[in-house]
């Protein structure tokens, strides 16, 4: 995200104003940062609310040692993975596939995934496996650098290289069987 | 492609996600509202997650009865926004009552819009709750939805086939272990066994549930049996080439109480497991079937493993 690098200020107010400072700042990037995790607009928002929420709770304990929004980005991949990994987030019904076509109504999000989808690369991103899409998400979409992408998801440098790399494959892979077969067996 | 057209279409990719309508999409006033309430009152979160917690149930419930309405309604016309049963079946997938229920359904989405096709599994005392839905690719054209029986197992497998946007030839084989659903898939006429000059049918995993686990799908071959005239036949082969760790399905389209049981040479080149076998070390073995009708008849299976040599498999 550009500008989310960006030196924040010195935060000398009580913690309300604190958590009200950091969600303005970095509020809609954890939320689009879970989005492509969950694939699930209200999952997604509050996954984000739930994250903050962590984040005042535990604001007596940020030390400074690593960046607000590395600290905070954190926060929402580990919440994210937990997410993921839950059975019944993964046996939810996905309203990506069906549900605005059996309910029939033209959702804002309905909206918003038929353009996601329209972009073959980024609906490839989102079919990717976890542990590559994560990466190259961060990498691509987030812009952060190895080292930082490193620190957020706990992982070695060599080992976000090496998943940035076989993400990287998989994708191309994808991508030219789309093209060859014109869409592919199954959505 | 080249590594460079690929870095190239991920930065306009970027691009694009920026201007799309997920940028109008922002954490709101309303959403820090919630959050600065649940910090304020900390508390009070617990009754929050709960009373979350019963809101979704809820939510959950009137939903799950909309999408139950509307499939167990089997002659809806064909409207926007509704959705017809095509075939249904109660399969006793995970070997315990009360058995699954089984559905293909048509959807009809927006007006002009071709048909899609969906599979769903439902479970629970009253198959109430939707555990499993796969949606078959635009275009594709569904044969059958059909309960297959697993030689060793008491659990049967669902197995859905379809022709393919491009006229191929698609099987989706589902399991149910009572907890997840996995999906094996496969392309082409020897997936389906009815082509005793193809090879058996190497299916792949498409479990979404390994992402975590491993970055290499699960393969398993899939063996067919019949009974004919008393003798147990293996379609389309006597003979199979596996890798080590890779599982073997043996399906049998007969009775079930036909059903022959399997007998291992005490080698350790196969082992028994829930849904069938798995190719635990390199080596040659023979897996033996009796059906119990015929007791004085027997098949057997020629099984041999390799280590890891995936050129040797052709």
């Amino acid at each position: 995200m550009p500008g989310v690098k960006a030196e924040l200020p010195v935060i000398e107010t009580n913690q309300a104003e604190q958590l009200e400072y950091l969600m303005r700042r970095f509020g809609t990037q954890v939320m689009q940062l879970a989005y492509f995790y969950l694939k699930d607009r209200h999952q997604a928002e509050d996954l984000a609310q739930e994250v903050f929420l962590k984040v005042y709770l535990n604001m007596d304990k940020f030390r400074g040692d690593s960046s607000y929004y590395t600290w905070i980005y954190r926060i929402t991949v580990n919440l994210c993975r937990d997410r993921h990994r839950a059975w019944s987030f993964r046996n939810l019904f996905p309203v990506k596939d069906i549900g605005s076509r059996v309910i029939g109504i033209e959702t804002i999000e309905s909206r918003v995934l038929k353009q996601l989808e329209a972009d073959e690369i980024m609906a490839e991103v989102l079919c990717l496996p976890i542990k590559y899409r994560e990466v190259i998400v961060l990498h691509y979409y987030h812009d952060l650098t190895t080292p930082e992408i490193a620190r957020v998801t706990a992982l070695t440098e060599e080992n976000v290289r090496v998943r940035l790399h076989r993400g990287r494959i998989l994708l191309k892979q994808r991508l030219e069987k789309r093209g060859e077969a014109g869409g592919g067996p199954r959505t | 492609m080249e590594d460079h057209e690929l870095e190239r279409r991920l930065r306009d990719s970027r691009q694009t996600f920026a201007k799309h309508e997920l940028k109008e999409w922002t954490f709101t006033a309303l959403m820090r509202t919630e959050v600065h309430n649940r910090a304020a009152a900390p508390g009070r979160d617990a009754f929050w997650q709960w009373s979350r917690t019963l809101r979704g149930a809820f939510a959950a419930l009137v939903v799950g009865l909309v999408v139950i309405g509307l499939a167990r309604i089997g002659q809806i016309a064909p409207n926007p926004a509704s959705a017809t049963t095509v075939q249904q079946d109660e399969v006793d997938m995970d070997g315990s009552a009360p058995f699954e229920l089984v559905r293909l359904l048509r959807v009809y989405p927006e007006e002009g819009n071709e048909a899609a096709y969906v599979t769903t599994v439902w479970g629970g005392v009253a198959n109430e709750q939707l555990i499993y839905n796969q949606v078959l690719a635009a275009g594709s054209q569904p044969m059958s939805l059909q309960a297959l029986a697993l030689l060793g197992s008491p659990k049967q497998m669902v197995m859905v086939s379809a022709l393919g946007p491009e006229g191929g030839l698609w099987l989706d084989l589902m399991s149910y272990d009572g907890q997840k659903v996995k999906t094996y898939r496969g392309e082409g006429a020897a997936a389906v066994g009815s082509d005793d000059h193809a090879g058996p049918a190497r299916l792949v995993s498409v479990d979404e549930s390994q992402e975590f686990s491993s970055s290499l799908p699960t393969t398993v071959w899939v063996v067919w049996t019949r009974l004919v005239d008393g003798e147990v036949r293996f379609s389309p082969t006597s003979e199979i080439v596996m890798l080590k760790g890779e599982s073997l399905l043996i399906l049998g389209n007969t009775n079930i109480d036909h059903l022959p049981e399997p007998a291992l040479l005490p080698d350790g080149v196969l082992e028994h497991q829930d849904m069938g076998f798995i190719a635990s070390r390199p080596g040659q073995t023979m897996l033996k079937l009796v059906p119990a009708v015929y007791p004085g008849h027997s098949g057997e299976l020629k099984v041999n493993v390799l280590l890891n040599n995936r050129e040797e498999l052709r």
